[in-house]
């Protein structure tokens, strides 16, 4: 699973980007345009992270323009398509600002990136773990919880109640999607051999238990009513979640476990 | 040839040798770790004690040479995100172009025969391209030619399919993913695509 690092810095950075200009958009509509400036280079700067991840992983990347080629029927091509798309809006965004309409266009531009990336993984059929709504669910999952969390650490010192429960919101129901999709997989399908069942109950068991207790933790940290005043703690809170998301996808990885031959 | 070709193997006949193998590699200058074709072991059963001592057994192994089965419906072609990986001419060859290949392996991922493979020093995927080089000149590809059993054939897909249907033996995936351009002349112990008694007994050789 840990072969596949450079995708899951990937995956989760770029989905913390798509959450992240999510509650942007949000902050705005509240009338918090400086909050939600500081949203979007935070969404920005994740973003450009993981897009440097995602050329590690490839073996030959000035090759990768011919993605915008094949979107009509490739799932990672719309990937690199809407990998493209949301950097530069996020770079407008974070440079020079916006208005509510583009904001509302970077919002729908990442959540519409991270249903195309689950639809990469969803879409393999000699993948069967990979092959249902829990793999959209838990990258949304992902999303929702970065996205919150980054929330949460930029607007600590605002007094807007409303924007710290939706944050809040999303952040129990992004950490709920997330630390709760591998119970949806479709249990080993046919053909699995003892080993392969055993290999599959070992990550589950220590990355899902990794997982879960980061997304616990850092959840319960940051639904703290005092955690504001305590900056170490917030950012541990965070760190913990981030963390936790990051043993998640390293499951998911390890759920990579092949019909066929 | 100028028809849709597949790939017959007669496993009757397949001893597991590997000649094909390293056949495929001499011919297409493979480097360690990247071959094109692969000899998978299929084994299973057991020995059972009966009530006078004695033992009854069930064990079985059998061969089965496979490289890219050039499908019907490749799921390589579908997934490529530069339209490296194509299919083309009458023959239905797939072939990768390594001129738009970012290496990124996700045909490989969505192949369940794991045909395309990674060649470090060309950094990009690479795949068996039924030897078409030696087609145009009228030759078998190199593993055919290679197979001291005569186990190994290329045919039109049609008749291939039609006299032995497509293959369906474990510990190969089921043949409706993908179509694959693969006729099978069975074992006589083989199992069908899916039995849960066989086991991928060389797997990480191949």
């Amino acid at each position: 699973m840990f072969a596949e690092w450079t995708l899951i810095l990937f995956t989760c950075l770029a989905q913390t980007a798509a959450g992240l200009t999510l509650f942007a958009a949000l902050a705005l509509f509240r009338g918090h345009a400086a909050a939600a400036r500081e949203l979007w280079r935070l969404a920005l700067a994740a973003h450009i992270l993981g897009g440097l991840a995602s050329l590690l992983h490839l073996h030959n990347p000035f090759n990768a323009l011919y993605a915008l080629t094949q979107m009509g029927h490739s799932w990672l091509g719309r990937e690199i398509g809407m990998v493209g798309l949301l950097g530069l809006l996020l770079c407008w965004l974070a440079l020079k600002g916006g208005g509510k309409t583009l904001a509302l266009a970077g919002a729908a531009a990442g959540l519409l990136l991270v249903v195309v990336m689950a639809q990469v993984y969803a879409s393999i059929e000699a993948a069967p773990l990979w092959r249902s709504a829990a793999t959209v669910a838990g990258f949304l999952g992902t999303a929702l919880a970065m996205g919150a969390a980054g929330t949460l650490l930029i607007t600590r010192a605002m007094d807007d109640p409303a924007l710290r429960h939706m944050a809040l919101a999303g952040l129990l129901a992004g950490l709920l999607c997330s630390v709760g999709a591998p119970q949806f997989w479709p249990m080993p399908p046919r053909g699995w051999g003892e080993q392969q069942v055993g290999i599959f109950r070992q990550a589950l068991y220590s990355m899902g238990t990794g997982h879960m207790l980061l997304a616990v933790f850092g959840g319960a940290l940051l639904l703290s009513s005092r955690i504001n005043r305590a900056p170490l703690a917030l950012w541990l809170a965070v760190g913990c979640v981030l963390v936790g998301e990051l043993s998640g996808r390293a499951l998911f990885f390890a759920a990579h476990v092949r019909l066929g031959v | 040839m100028s028809e849709e070709l597949a790939f017959f193997v007669d496993m009757s006949l397949c001893m597991g040798c590997k000649a094909c193998m390293i056949a495929c590699k001499d011919k297409h200058n493979l480097p360690a770790g990247v071959h094109w074709r692969k000899v998978i072991e299929a084994s299973g059963g057991q020995w059972t004690p009966l009530p006078d001592g004695s033992w009854q057994q069930n064990v079985f192994t059998y061969y089965l040479s496979i490289s890219c089965n050039h499908c019907e419906d490749p799921a390589c072609v579908r997934g490529c995100p530069t339209g490296a990986c194509r299919q083309t001419g009458q023959q239905g060859i797939v072939a990768i172009d390594q001129e738009r290949c970012v290496g990124c392996g996700y045909c490989r991922w969505n192949c369940p025969y794991s045909s395309p493979r990674l060649d470090p020093e060309k950094k990009c995927m690479t795949k068996c391209d039924l030897c078409r080089d030696y087609l145009a000149d009228g030759r078998e590809p190199a593993c055919v030619a290679a197979c001291p059993a005569r186990a190994l054939a290329v045919g039109p897909r049609r008749a291939l399919l039609e006299k032995y249907g497509q293959a369906n033996v474990a510990p190969l995936p089921s043949p409706t993913l993908t179509k694959p351009g693969l006729a099978l002349a069975a074992h006589r112990l083989a199992r069908p695509s899916g039995a849960e008694d066989v086991l991928f007994a060389n797997k990480e050789e191949a």
